[in-house]
């Protein structure tokens, strides 16, 4: 008795076939005139700001940490957690003291995913930053987990200057095909404009994404 | 609310009668004039990127089961379990046995089409197992009880005040008609739906062969959810679905969006290879793609038909569709609508529920020049129309009206004669006035007859040239 399995595959076989010839196909795409460093920049913020993240370029670690104690204040939110990016630990120990700074050890992994969902804010790491849609790529094979991205309201995702491409066609040049199939990119906070349209941020996951980029590691 | 395509007349002339959803669908899909600026203006290259969609959707349909082996031995490397189900009701059966097996209780959903293709949902629920939609749209819709009015904004054919009152009734929260307070009491409800459910399912926007993984692409990061929490999760994703690798991904997705909401990309873009709790300490244990047939592999056996296969669900051909604009979706009856929709009814339904679909269209083409993947639509719809017509399915009184016409207009007298009378009967008619055709001008307008008529007018033309 033949399986459904191949029943499809026999019923697909079985069609007549037309010519394809279509191999080069995606190199026919033009692609975009190169821009300096400073353009990608500037193009990453403009597309970020438009999806209603927000972006400050930083000069160091200090004044990253800096930028996330006045916000955290500035929002009233007097807890962080903190991923275990080297990153990610170098600037929590700059933040200012006021805030709770929570890391995994404190959690421990068996109630993990209920306790950051009750965190309001957490500080990542992306792997890389798109320039042309002011898009984050997070690989799972390079930032562990992606809860700590997702569950809290609001993001703070540091990501070092050197890591800006100019589109994704660059990053799937770069990326290996193992890392890259386990990876999501995010384009500013969550929304939804399912009820009349009206665009709402804050749906299912961040209501803030905050991208700190920084020109020294 | 359960509709059904066989009703799908009955259907369409209550929707002409509802000014509320023409102004909800006009609301929803906005311009089109400003859609298409808008992509002309983002994307200067659109046409030579559709036909490079057009051609990669083409090589993949055209070598369906290579790339569906590819798929599934790339997955099982990476450690996913692929089912294959013939038919919708083998699909329900494959996902209700994994839930049973692993007493799984509650099942979270991010929006699938596919999945409501196959009634999943009815199924689950039927059997004793809580299954809740996390889109917003659609957790609206499944709280309504009713199906989606359009592909993309599921909830468009109703307004604040409805929502307002369902989330106070079903959710037992205080009325408001803020969109921001309403989508907050959705998020507080289904966060705790997300931290306890036992299986996340979710379709599919793209299945890629190599390296085997598949992408769900979203705005409201229900679907990350969905991917991350529950510890199994079931994939159900049609067959026509595969793209050949990674390097697709980003001129699709040039594409997508823009297509469908008018974005330049959405807020999320999900790759998924395979297990994750393991290695990353997030994520389900067991990943279970579903490859669903249910008539697709038919389809496929028609080589000008199997272009309706490239679809990838962007809704753009329900946005600019005159005649989707004037009914919404609730007035196919089914779950694909628009001009996609109508030219998949006959395919996937049959004679029965699809005969009357492919003639719901003016032809005016205009799906065609907004579709990506650049799918002929309106070349599709007259050859379905053809089949339904010589098969004889069409109805009984067009049947007769065409072979009286074309029994008149075979014979010039004949022709003349009869043509020449309606133009004396219609001076009898108030000035303006048309004669009155049964079945059909009760609902139309339609110009009266020219007095004269074209064969005189040409006979004085040619006098007077002379």
């Amino acid at each position: 008795m033949s399986t459904a399995r191949e029943n499809i595959l026999s019923r697909i076989r079985n069609a007549e076939k037309k010519a394809t010839g279509v191999s080069s196909a995606i190199n026919n795409i033009k692609s975009q005139d190169t821009l300096s460093e400073h353009e990608l920049i500037e193009k990453f913020s403009k597309e970020l700001l438009l999806v209603s993240g927000e972006f400050h370029l930083m000069k160091n670690i200090e004044e990253t940490a800096e930028i996330i104690s006045k916000i955290l204040i500035e929002s009233s939110i007097n807890s962080i957690y903190i991923t275990g990016e080297d990153l990610c630990t170098a600037i929590s120990s700059k933040i200012d003291k006021k805030t709770n700074r929570i890391t995994f050890d404190d959690i421990g992994q068996n109630d993990f995913k209920n306790s950051i969902a009750g965190i309001p804010a957490s500080l990542v790491r992306a792997s890389y930053a798109i320039a042309d849609t002011g898009t984050l790529a997070f690989i799972y094979d390079d930032c562990g987990n992606t809860l700590p991205h997702f569950l809290p309201e609001c993001i703070f995702a540091v990501i070092e200057k050197s890591r800006l491409l100019p589109d994704q066609v660059e990053l799937f040049e770069k990326v290996s095909p193992d890392e890259a199939k386990n990876m999501v990119f995010v384009t500013g906070p969550s929304r939804t404009a399912d009820i009349e349209k009206v665009l709402v941020l804050g749906a299912h996951g961040p209501k803030r994404l905050i991208v700190l980029m920084m020109e020294n590691e | 609310m359960q509709l059904d395509p066989k009703y799908i007349k009955e259907y369409v002339r209550k929707a002409l009668k509802s000014e509320s959803i023409k102004s909800a669908v006009e609301k929803a899909v906005g311009s089109p004039e400003q859609s298409r600026k808008f992509i002309n203006e983002q994307i200067p290259h659109w046409e030579e990127l559709r036909s490079v969609l057009h051609n990669i959707k083409r090589d993949v349909i055209e070598n369906l089961d290579k790339y569906l082996e590819r798929f599934e031995a790339n997955s099982k490397k990476s450690g996913m379990t692929v089912h294959w189900a013939e038919t919708g009701k083998d699909a329900q059966d494959i996902i209700l046995n994994l839930a049973e097996k692993n007493n799984v209780k509650k099942i979270v959903k991010s929006k699938s089409l596919t999945t409501e293709e196959i009634r999943l949902n009815q199924h689950l629920i039927s059997n004793n197992i809580e299954t809740i939609e996390t889109d917003l749209g659609e957790y609206i819709v499944q709280l309504m009880d009713q199906i989606p009015s359009h592909l993309i904004v599921p909830a468009l054919h109703l307004n604040r005040q409805e929502i307002g009152r369902l989330f106070s009734e079903k959710l037992g929260c205080e009325y408001t008609e803020d969109p921001e307070e309403l989508l907050k009491a959705a998020r507080v409800k289904l966060r705790k739906d997300f931290l306890s459910a036992d299986m996340g399912i979710t379709g599919s926007n793209f299945a890629v062969a190599d390296p085997g993984c598949f992408c769900v692409v979203e705005n409201e990061a229900n679907a990350h959810l969905t991917l991350s929490l529950p510890r199994i999760h079931v994939a159900v994703i049609g067959i026509e679905k595969m793209l050949p690798d990674l390097k697709a991904i980003p001129h699709f997705m040039k594409a997508l969006p823009i297509s469908a909401t008018g974005q330049k990309i959405s807020s999320y873009l999900n790759f998924i290879g395979g297990p994750s709790r393991e290695a990353y300490g997030e994520g389900p244990e067991e990943v279970h793609i579903v490859l669903l047939d249910n008539g697709r592999s038919k389809i496929l056996q028609d080589p000008q038909l199997r272009e309706t296969l490239y679809c990838i669900r962007c809704g753009a051909c329900l946005n600019i569709c005159p005649v989707y604009r004037q009914i919404g979706g609730h007035a196919y009856g089914w779950v694909y609508m628009g001009p996609i929709g109508i030219a998949l009814m006959p395919q996937y339904l049959g004679d029965d529920c699809g005969k009357h679909a492919p003639f719901l269209s003016t032809l005016c083409g205009a799906c065609y020049d907004v579709c990506p993947v650049k799918i002929n639509l309106p070349e599709h719809l007259l050859k379905l129309r053809n089949v339904i017509i010589e098969s004889k399915n069409s109805d009984f009184s067009e049947r007769l009206g065409m072979f009286l016409w074309s029994e008149a207009a075979k014979n010039p007298t004949v022709y003349k004669t009869i043509s020449g009378s309606l133009a004396n009967l219609q001076k009898l008619l108030p000035s303006g006035k048309t004669l009155p055709v049964p079945g059909f001008t009760g609902e139309r307008e339609f110009p009266a007859l020219d007095p004269k008529g074209f064969r005189k007018r040409f006979h004085e033309y040619l006098r007077d040239k002379k």
